[in-house]
């Protein structure tokens, strides 16, 4: 049924001669995907910064190729061929193909610089990822069944806003430098947790699902055994080893998650909390349908646009949170190459090898306009509500 | 493009302008100055009276308490403040002069004892004000035996002390091999003819006196309380109330010093210009601290050094305010001898042999620094010339090239039992680096350098005291390789260099310095026949005998002797002290 906007008819036929009366020809209106296409099209930064970013991820998954292709050295190799009798750095040279000049220690800038955006975008990709998870179904739960779970819900969330998460991160950094790493937990303290978790999960299942059957109870004890059952192996034979948290790449996914997924989880909880009231849903309650079917098959779908568009704005915020950690030094260990270490590395000695700041940083800041500006093109064109440009 | 991406290009671009900015506040205008003299070490100049400098440090002292007084800033504070029996003019730092004693000491003919006499008229400062007695010096000692006052080398170079405690006492023991038979007079009695070494430490800070009467209630506490009421014989003092508590000093912040009031010129070398000087500390960034005493006025270096790319420049362009003072040591990566793959001796002779020292040596400002080490006594020390001087002698093989040799590398790892000529082993050594430049260079370089030859690091950086609190002063905390180390003099002697660092029995559960764990018994008896040779030719010969045996064994991957830089603004007088390696503050002028 057309909304009478004139850009979501489709012509489907020749035009009618003048004078003649013909019965209107059957029309087509527009999906949610063309709608979004056109709108994107239309957009010329959004598609630069689309394939910036393209051009990017191609250049991190091949950079050794491109560098093995430019006569490149690798990102770790040393050489003091490239140093002055004080050790100072050596500026960009194309003829000993050293295009964005060496560090310190002798080595490859550019080679660096394009590792970097590994440690970057894996970052970004893989935090941003489990941020929105977990934050999508704890705003899901939390929007839907309100009452104490939402209590509950919101206020973990407000205590993981209110949290100094610079200062977590820098205290992890540094507790987690030695050894192994900090112990999350041991295996035996583990087993220990699925058992309570498991007999938890077990009870609560039921009860959200207001259900009074016993049978109910039974079954649900008997599907948390997936979790028990390792949980009480792991208990009784007083395991060895167990779960670290060592120092660098994991100790900064752990602080951007943590720090990240109460923003999402808010954002969704407020939308559910609206949708939840809509006839559609009030449609399935009445047909019978479980809340999880509900949850994940009626009210998750109309949640995809807001979703996308957060996520794409979610993602340069980390990946200026890895650079913010590795400047710091809490990131990534010596001798990976990441952005953020090579500008910290660099203040130092800026007025005298610039090279060694600017190229990384220009990366940095390239990077996360790019994904701000697709973040931005995105919400324009998912915007039901936007009119032609 | 809509609003929001012109917000976002904006604060993006003000991201970059802020970075730029913030880097770029520590450039340097540059101006060239041409030569007048500056300081060094050698020539002393003469100043004005009067005016004040302003120390930037990035750490505070250690302590203020001479007994537990034990590091290089600690001293650079402490010898300004405090007098010992026997210190060193900055015109010769290879020989000790009499500064609380009145001459050089006697010392018997068995070599087992030392008769010092005092001066008559050196006074503390307020609020005890009377002169030092030769008891307070006794005293000194003594307490620093106790668990109160905790000590690093009290039993390491006093032990052999008649009646000397083996293990800290509960509270202050008297000691029987001192007396004292007249307020001016120090006997000593040894259990063994070691009074050369004695004698030689008698510069340390134990020897600073301490007035029993004033400081034993606060010695009677565990730890000792004293080191926050201090009282003070050199021409300086931090500042303090009636009651003597250090009001001056603000612990991670600062310290300030003024004139002591009753310091007597006459019986000081020290000429005392400046009425006051502060320290202020937290000045972690060392290129950002050297640059503003370049570019400042009224200030001088602290515990920090000039990083390379600083250095660079103030040779270039502040050649007048910068010099250099010998460290009297030696750089290091240990190798911990006691646990794989370490502990065999073909795989460290394999890792010397391929390690470039020059690359290590450039992270901390090249050839200007000083020269490639290849052992453990540096230049101008007694037993250097001994050993063989600069050039490591030929049976050393694999420290013949500074650059590395890989061929001869791949050979002593075969003979170790690996016939690729690589380490093949599956494990992470576990390496523990600071995280602070230049060291955090010195460590990545290293690392390099390993894998190079095959192995796997589980790399670590930590700050640098947690390096030696928390890891390499822990023989229990396994680790495999400290490439931060080094160890410079105590006093100018071989034992003060190389009994804490490779003599066996020096291991210790805490705080230990040993960090190869090397305990080699014919290097333990060559310390045992070193530390009994009367001073002379003799005992130099017998200490490089004993460096000779420890280069052989190969603990550690030497680097350099370095001289440490130390700038200054242009406005001071600069007079360097060798033995703390810094400014002697006692020595300052403003021009």
């Amino acid at each position: 049924m057309s909304t009478g906007a004139p850009e979501l008819i489709q012509e489907t036929g020749g035009g009618i001669a003048p004078g003649e009366f013909e019965a209107p020809s059957e029309i087509a209106a527009r999906s949610p995907f063309q709608l979004f296409w056109r709108r994107i099209r239309q957009d010329k930064v959004t598609l630069a910064s689309v394939i910036f970013i393209v051009l990017l991820i191609f250049c991190a998954v091949f950079a050794k190729q491109i560098i093995e292709i430019l006569g490149v050295r690798s990102p770790n190799e040393q050489s003091t061929k490239f140093l002055d009798s004080f050790g100072s750095a050596s500026g960009p040279n194309f003829s000993t193909r050293t295009f964005f000049g060496t560090d310190g220690l002798g080595r490859d800038v550019f080679a660096r610089t394009l590792y970097g955006a590994r440690i970057s975008l894996a970052v970004a990709f893989v935090s941003t990822f489990f941020v929105v998870v977990i934050g999508v179904t704890v705003g899901i739960i939390a929007g839907y069944y309100r009452g104490w779970a939402d209590t509950l819900l919101s206020r973990l969330m407000d205590v993981m806003l209110a949290f100094p998460v610079l200062l977590l991160a820098l205290g992890l950094g540094a507790a987690c430098s030695y050894g192994h790493g900090c112990t999350i937990a041991k295996y035996s303290w583990f087993g220990h947790a699925l058992v309570v978790v498991g007999l938890i999960g077990a009870l609560l299942v039921p009860l959200f699902r207001r259900s009074r059957k016993p049978r109910d109870y039974l079954l649900s004890l008997a599907a948390w055994c997936v979790v028990i059952v390792p949980g009480l192996i792991l208990m009784l034979t007083n395991a060895r080893g167990g779960l670290y948290l060592s120092p660098g790449l994991p100790v900064v996914l752990f602080v951007i998650v943590l720090a990240g997924w109460p923003y999402i989880a808010r954002i969704i909880r407020g939308q559910v909390l609206s949708m939840r009231e809509k006839e559609f849903v009030e449609a399935a309650i009445a047909m019978g349908a479980s809340d999880r079917r509900i949850m994940f098959r009626h009210i998750l779908p109309n949640l995809v646009a807001p979703i996308i568009v957060y996520t794409t704005l979610i993602i340069p915020t980390n990946i200026l949170f890895e650079a913010a950690l590795s400047f710091l030094g809490v990131g990534v260990q010596p001798p990976t190459a990441s952005w953020g270490a090579m500008i910290s590395d660099a203040t130092d000695i800026f007025d005298t090898a610039w090279w060694y700041m600017t190229f990384p940083g220009v990366a940095l800041v390239l990077t996360v306009l790019a994904f701000n500006l697709v973040g931005d093109g995105m919400q324009d064109a998912l915007n039901p509500k936007a009119s032609g440009r | 493009m809509s609003r929001r991406s012109l917000r976002y290009a904006l604060v993006a671009c003000m991201m970059v302008a802020l970075s730029l900015a913030v880097a770029a506040c520590g450039s340097s205008n540059s101006s060239s100055t041409s030569g007048s003299s500056g300081g060094g070490s050698k020539t002393v100049p003469t100043g004005k009276k009067g005016g004040s400098v302003t120390v930037l440090s990035a750490g505070d002292v250690d302590y203020m308490d001479p007994g537990q007084m034990y590091y290089t800033f600690g001293y650079q504070v402490g010898y300004s403040v405090q007098r010992s029996l026997y210190f060193f003019s900055p015109k010769d730092s290879t020989k000790e002069i009499p500064d609380i004693a009145a001459a050089a000491p006697q010392i018997s003919g068995d070599f087992k004892t030392i008769t010092i006499k005092i001066k008559p008229n050196i006074k503390y400062s307020p609020p005890v004000n009377r002169a030092v007695t030769s008891a307070d010096v006794k005293y000194a000692i003594e307490r620093a035996f106790s668990a109160n006052v905790p000590n690093a080398y009290a039993v390491g170079y006093f032990g052999d002390i008649v009646g000397a405690p083996k293990t800290p006492t509960n509270g202050v023991k008297q000691i029987s091999g001192i007396t004292t038979p007249d307020p001016q007079t120090l006997v000593i009695k040894l259990s063994k003819p070691s009074a050369g070494t004695v004698y030689a430490a008698m510069v340390m800070p134990i020897t600073m006196p301490v007035p029993k009467e004033y400081a034993s209630r606060f010695d009677a506490k565990n730890p000792s309380t004293y080191n926050q009421n201090v009282v003070f014989t050199g021409p300086y003092m931090v500042k303090n109330n009636s009651g003597g508590q250090l009001t001056g000093w603000k612990p991670g912040k600062s310290i300030s010093v003024i004139r002591n009031p009753n310091w007597d010129a006459s019986t000081d070398f020290r000429p005392a210009y400046l009425d006051s000087w502060e320290v202020q500390e937290g000045n972690n960034d060392a290129a950002v601290a050297s640059k503003r005493i370049l570019q400042g006025q009224s200030l001088v270096q602290g515990d920090g050094a000039p990083p390379a790319q600083v250095l660079q420049q103030a040779v270039n362009s502040y050649k007048s305010q910068l010099s250099f003072s010998p460290s009297g040591g030696t750089r290091y990566i240990a190798l911990n001898t006691k646990l794989p793959p370490f502990n065999n001796i073909n795989v460290r002779k394999a890792v010397i042999a391929s390690f470039d020292r020059n690359a290590l040596r450039l992270t901390r400002g090249g050839a200007i620094v000083g020269p490639i080490a290849w052992g453990y006594l540096p230049p101008n020390f007694p037993g250097f010339k001994e050993s063989g001087g600069l050039k490591a002698p030929s049976q050393f093989d694999y420290l013949q090239s500074d650059t590395g040799n890989a061929q001869l590398a791949a050979s002593y790892m075969k003979k170790a039992g690996y016939p690729s000529g690589k380490y093949t082993g599956s494990e992470k050594l576990l390496t523990i680096a600071t995280n602070a430049d230049p060291g955090k260079k010195t460590a990545e370089v290293a690392q390099a350098q390993f894998e190079k030859l095959g192995f796997k690091l589980n790399f670590r950086e930590v700050p640098q005291d947690t390096l030696y609190t928390k890891f390499c002063g822990v023989p229990k905390s396994d680790y495999i390789v400290c490439p931060n180390v080094g160890f410079f003099k105590d006093f100018v002697d071989g034992s003060s260099l190389l009994v804490p660092t490779f003599y066996g029995p020096s291991i210790i559960p805490a705080n230990n310095t040993n960090w190869p764990l090397l305990n080699d018994p014919k290097v333990n008896q060559l310390v045992q026949t070193a530390q009994g040779t009367p001073p002379g030719p003799k005992r130099d010969q017998a200490w490089a005998n004993v460096n000779l045996a420890v280069t052989a064994d190969a603990p550690a991957v030497p680097f350099v002797w370095d001289n440490q830089p130390i700038v200054v603004s242009k406005n001071v007088n600069d007079v360097n002290d060798d033995y703390s390696n810094g400014p002697f503050m006692a020595f300052l002028s403003l021009k």
